[in-house]
């Protein structure tokens, strides 16, 4: 009597299967739980138990429908706390579930399935539990019939038992398919579900009999039956059932009958499976408009409690108790295995809003192809751009509308490795601990279907091989109880998945004399073999570790196997161990799948994409800075970028392709004979005959003139990291960044390495992908010691202070800087929103007035040309925003900071510096405010005054090497106020200290000096007894995290930025005038 | 024309596709083969073996194009207006062969194709399943997986 409607059956697997796929860790949870019953996690395995036997009676699968009966009356007792659940009950539990997934996965053969094994135990933990007089219940049937009707139904008296006893009235609920459900745009399952909300279903059928033959006149009805048990009162369960009045019947004490004479259905089920599928006696009875009997409440109340206790026929319970089918723990184990592999999702359970997303898509791009191919027809090339400008814009929504049907979490293969485990460390006498990490991360859903297998048998093996049992791990001084770590996490583009084990660790040297015995490698190739490459033989084919296969992981289904299926995903994996304490499987897959926003580069005549995922910057190195910039250290080329030092890799070199640049003069394409990047470009180069040793008799020759001033001779370099190791990829030229799909190179192209594959441009040519990784790999980058360069980039550093300043004009001939860290923001405006109020300029900005100042105001330079619209430059001084007109190009730049603080100084400018072969004015902002508005500084000062000390009462000590500096910030705080004593570098303020002692209220001291460096002076003075409680302050112009980090361990107190005048004399404030 | 159609699928007839790679004419199983082109501009693949000549766009799908010539040990192909591309089926996988020039196709009896030499006009005779006579030239019908083989 299987329900033959496969839309409805499907529905039912799908739901199902839903239903229990998060049942085990559930279980696990509550295991964990022990007697401290989390309701809400046993609630819901019970309603998916629950609705599973609902939909189940309803499609006639009798033995699905007694299985899940029998695991919700487990987990009923669970619930009310009735029996306490043990690992053994969780394990009856589990078993019962996988069975129970292994029928409904096999639904048209489930009804020949034998599950009187789990029936059994189930039955045996429902009655181990349950007081003495109850337990005969559990396997005793009784006959609910309703004479009026004919409806009867056959079920274990322990279900009405329970049911009484939670003060629920029994129904009998007749649907008829067409009228109370088909008509009223109803599912079964809609029923279904609004019944398990109310009460739940203690049976169910379809009276398939009653609908006559073929042959027959349509039917009238199809009676569907539910035995349903709710805290609803009589009165108010027709409206609830959404059924006719006639066909609800209240269940009362005399409808209940001992089941005499009448073949139990259950029993068949047990028995003869196969006869199972009976349809019921045909009774095509109309039922009669029997009212339902509405009983007093108080009745129903009695009724709980006297529960009836009848005797039990011994051969109904016999049923029950039959032999024991000795299904072996491994037989079960393999058909889970191939479940697993065969259950490659074939449906998805998509968002409807995501659905109807994609569909309104649909249609755009369907409009807008019509609109394209008549603006084609028709040559409209106006319409033909809109048309494609929208469906460019649909095709990037469709695609990542799309993706996200497809990306699902880790955690759905994750999650069953808790159970993988417990249940083989059980076997396997082993303790093990299992901690997931990342489990949100999300993979594409072919990716996560497709390493489930190679992860199972990582798990499996970790477990069996790597960690040791109880006995050994003591002996090895280790915790009784392993640890497997099991984490998942994004890096650089590629999920990136971690197996780590504290087990035994792969022996290389073991592995490796196996493998030569075995004759995979040769006694020679294994003498050349790393350690790391020994470990790597455990995934050559045929090999296998286990002394003795065992059930678990020596199936003879060897590592190779895992490799190659992460292989075809275009994974990695790597291992790394330690003999003794543990390994770590790493495994590396790409997020990819087919689309990716990528960066195109050029070298000669050929495109390359590199994945914007390994793209940190662009850089384009002017011609005029290529040689201060670029320098080599020991054999590498290094960038110097914001103050460290970036290894370059020249892509044309590593690829063996001829570098070409285009030629300033005459616009061809030549091709670049230069050998070192830092190298100048010299036709005169072909004709000395190039040599790698470039002859410094000839570089005299060529110190004249250094021709590199052309833009295009630039050097522009793709910033790249490939893990956290990161370096400058030297291109030709840098081009658009697209998204492309990622197509695979054929096998011949397999050996190539630094390539991820390839895709099509929009030309229709082919381009290949960089793989960065393995291009630094293949240009020897990581071999040069970072250690190394560090230590040159730091040489580089000292006594120099190099400061971010940004760049503008005012007139342009005059080219202005100011430290870009008192710059708030840079906007433009049109010189018509100026206004003029009060005699000042001032411009409605952000909701508030900005007022607008030009240097010309206070400096004598050249007065700002009129223009339509101004570039303002916002500072915040004294707590206030004001606007600074400059006039383009804005542009900030990292220079040392070689102030000449005499020649040009004037009001409003502190000195010149000279940038990019302009004499460049740095302003002083503060001091150009001051003169401005000498009000806003008025309020301050008599605030200062309220301090405790006065600033003329206070001297500080400051160490600073550069004069600009020592002279500048000397001025900034004796216009506090303060008393400044300065000094030239570390030593020489330590011996001012000695000699001032107690004279000196605080330290202000720049980082890198000579002599003594700022760090140093630091500890020495946190270190003496007699000036350790003085504030030191640290002056910096480049704060790196590093630097930071050390400054604290040496005891610095603040850091500030040399030229922020406000905050600096804040801070000093608030540590000397406390 | 239903003759001819019989005849090519009995077993025992073979139609080839023959071309010249250098001086040699070749021929291959014609059901081996996806489609002939003259798309000859590929995209090089730095660093690969030298006879892969570089990477196309078929239709979508990246093809490797092998220059036949240097596959199987004779000078690479001369760029010439009569290159093509035979495009063959191996492993799940297109794969270009670059030719010289293309030939007619012909039909052999498999009576008539005979073991091949050691050496044909300076090939390995292992790149070749057989050699056909015909009246004017000798075909060597080559072995596709073979000649494929890294």
């Amino acid at each position: 009597m299987v329900f033959e409607d496969d839309e409805t059956l499907r529905m039912y697997v799908d739901e199902s299967l839903e239903h229990l796929s998060n049942i085990e860790n559930d279980l696990l949870t509550i295991e964990e739980g022990g007697a401290d019953i989390d309701e809400d996690l046993v609630n819901n395995v019970f309603r998916a138990a629950h609705s599973i036997k609902g939909g189940a009676g309803f499609m006639g699968l009798t033995v699905v429908k007694e299985l899940a009966h029998n695991l919700e009356n487990v987990l009923g007792m669970i619930r009310t706390r009735d029996m306490i659940p043990t690992p053994e009950v969780i394990s009856i539990l589990l078993k019962a579930f996988d069975k129970l997934n292994d029928l409904i996965q096999n639904i048209q053969g489930s009804n020949d399935a034998d599950v009187s094994e789990h029936i059994e135990s189930l039955v045996a933990v429902t009655t181990g539990s349950l007081p003495d007089h109850e337990k005969e219940d559990v396997s005793s049937i009784v006959e609910v019939c309703h004479q009026g009707s004919g409806i009867s139904f056959f079920v274990p008296k322990f279900d009405i038992a329970q049911a009484k006893k939670q003060g629920k009235c029994i129904y009998i609920v007749e649907y008829d398919m067409i009228r109370d459900i088909q008509r009223k745009g109803k599912t079964p399952f809609d029923v279904i579900t609004s019944l398990l909300n109310s009460g739940n279903i203690i049976d169910s059928k379809v009276d398939i009999g009653s609908v006559g033959t073929l042959s027959d006149d349509l039917p009238a009805k199809i009676p569907f039956r539910l035995l349903f048990a709710s805290i609803i009162e009589p009165d108010m369960a027709s409206t609830l059932v959404d059924v006719p009045k006639e066909n609800v019947f209240l269940v009362t004490d005399s409808m209940i009958s001992e089941a005499t004479g009448v073949e139990p259905d259950i029993k068949t089920v047990t028995k003869q499976p196969a006869q199972a599928v009976q349809p019921e006696p045909v009774q095509v009875v109309q039922p009669e408009p029997v009212k339902p009997a509405p009983e007093p409440v108080v009745e129903v109340a009695k009724v709980v409690e006297a529960p009836p206790v009848r005797r039990v026929q011994e051969d109904v319970r016999e049923a029950f108790v039959s032999p024991i089918q000795a299904e072996s723990m491994e037989s079960k184990e393999d058909m889970r295995q191939i479940d697993a592999s065969k259950s490659a999702q074939s449906s998805l359970r998509v968002n409807i809003n995501l659905l109807d997303t994609l569909m309104t898509l649909a249609g755009e791009l369907v409009l807008s192809r019509n609109q394209l191919m008549q603006g084609v027809s028709a040559n409209n090339a106006r319409a033909t751009e809109l048309s494609s400008q929208r469906i460019d814009m649909i095709t990037s929504e469709l695609q990542e509308a799309i993706m996200r049907t497809r990306m699902q979490p880790i955690s759905n293969v994750f999650n069953k490795f808790t159970r993988v485990v417990r249940d083989l460390s059980k076997d396997l006498g082993k303790q093990i601990d299992l901690f997931i990490e990342g489990k949100d991360v999300e993979l594409d859903k072919t990716i996560i279907e497709a390493i489930n297998d190679p992860l199972t048998h990582l798990v499996r093996n970790s477990v069996d091989h790597g960690i040791e049992s109880p006995d050994i791990r003591l002996a090895r001084k280790k915790p009784m109880t392993g640890k497997i770590v099991l984490k998942a996490f994004h890096e650089a583009g590629q999920v990136n998945i971690e197996i780590t084990d504290d087990g035994n660790g792969i022996d290389g040297e073991k592995i490796s004399e196996v493998s030569v015995r075995k004759g995979l490698i040769t006694e020679q190739e294994r003498s050349m073999m790393s350690e790391k490459d020994k470990i790597n033989l455990i995934f050559l084919p045929g090999f296998s570790t286990a002394q003795k296969i065992t059930d678990v992981s020596g199936r003879g289904v060897g590592m190779d196997v895992v490799k190659t299926n992460l292989d075809k995903l275009g994974g990695i994996i790597d291992i790394d161990s330690v003999v003794g304490s543990g390994t770590t499987f790493r495994i590396k897959l790409p997020l990819t799948l087919a689309i990716i926003p990528s960066q195109i580069i050029s070298i000669g005549s050929e495109r390359y994409a590199i994945p914007q995922v390994n793209l940190d910057e662009l850089l384009r190195i002017p011609a005029a800075q290529v040689k201060e910039r670029i320098e080599k250290v020991g054999n590498a080329e290094v960038v110097r970028l914001r103050g460290t030092l970036l290894p370059l890799l020249n892509l044309s070199q590593v690829l063996g392709i001829q570098k070409s640049f285009v030629h300033p003069e005459d616009g061809m394409t030549y091709p670049d004979k230069r050998m070192s990047i830092s190298d100048r470009r010299s036709i005169n180069m072909n004709d000395e005959g190039f040599s790698y040793s470039v002859d410094p008799e000839k570089m005299k020759d060529r110190n004249g003139e250094d021709r590199r001033f052309h833009s295009a001779s630039a050097i522009n370099i793709a910033v790249v990291s490939a893990g956290n190791f990161k370096y400058g990829l030297v291109v030709d030229r840098l081009c658009d960044s697209e998204e492309i799909v990622v197509k695979p190179l054929g096998r011949h192209l397999s050996q190539c390495e630094g390539y991820a594959g390839a895709t099509i441009m929009g030309d229709g040519k082919v381009a290949l992908i960089l793989d960065v990784a393995s291009l630094a790999r293949m240009g020897n980058l990581m071999s040069i010691s970072s250690k190394a360069m560090e230590k040159e980039a730091q040489k580089a550093q000292v006594g120099t202070d190099r400061t971010s300043l940004l760049l503008f004009r005012n007139d342009e001939k005059e080219q202005f800087a100011a430290p870009l860290s008192l710059v708030e923001r840079i906007e433009r405006i049109k010189t018509s929103d100026i206004e003029n109020v009060g005699g000042k300029r001032v411009i409605q900005y952000r909701g508030g007035t900005l007022p607008l100042h030009e240097l010309s105001e206070v400096a004598k330079v050249q007065p700002l040309p009129e223009r339509n619209q101004h570039e303002v430059i916002v500072f915040k001084i004294s707590g206030k925003e004001v606007g600074l007109l400059v006039s383009p190009p804005v542009d900030a730049v990292e220079v040392d900071l070689n102030i000449d603080a005499t020649t040009l100084k004037q009001v409003g400018i502190m000195g010149s510096i000279i940038v990019g072969n302009f004499t460049t004015l740095m302003i002083d902002m503060f001091e150009i405010v001051k003169t401005l508005n000498p009000d806003w500084f008025i309020e301050k000062e008599s605030v200062t005054r309220l301090t405790k000390k006065s600033p003329d009462s206070v001297t500080l000590l400051f160490a600073e090497d550069s004069a600009f500096f020592r002279n500048q910030v000397k001025g900034f705080f004796e216009d506090e106020g303060f008393k400044v004593v300065a000094a030239e570098d570390g030593s020489k303020a330590w011996d001012l200290l000695e000699e001032l002692g107690d004279a000196i209220n605080g330290v202000v001291t720049d980082l890198e000096m000579p002599v003594m460096d700022g760090f140093e002076l630091t500890k020495k003075i946190k270190g003496s007894s007699k000036y350790s409680h003085l504030p030191v302050i640290a002056l910096t112009s480049l704060a790196s995290e590093s630097d930071i980090k050390k400054g604290k361990a040496s005891g610095i107190d603040s850091y500030e930025i040399k030229l922020d005048r406000e905050q600096l004399v804040n801070v000093v404030r608030s540590y000397v005038l406390k | 024309m239903s003759q001819v159609k019989s005849k090519s699928n009995s077993s025992d007839m073979l139609e080839l596709a023959t071309f010249y790679v250098g001086d040699a004419l070749c021929g291959i199983d014609i059901l081996n083969i996806q489609e002939i082109n003259k798309q000859t501009e590929v995209t090089v693949v730095p660093q690969s073996a030298d006879y892969v000549k570089g990477v196309l766009n078929l239709r979508g799908k990246i093809v490797s194009v092998i220059d036949l010539g240097q596959k199987i040990g004779l000078s690479p192909i001369q760029t010439h207006k009569d290159n093509r591309n035979i495009i063959v089926n191996s492993h799940d996988e297109h794969i270009g062969l670059l030719v010289d020039r293309i030939s007619d196709v012909m039909v052999a009896e498999s009576a008539g194709i005979e073991k091949p030499p050691a050496n044909i006009g300076g090939i390995q005779g292992r790149y070749f399943q057989g050699v056909f006579k015909t009246e004017r030239s000798l075909i060597g019908i080559l072995d596709i997986e073979e000649v494929l083989k890294d």
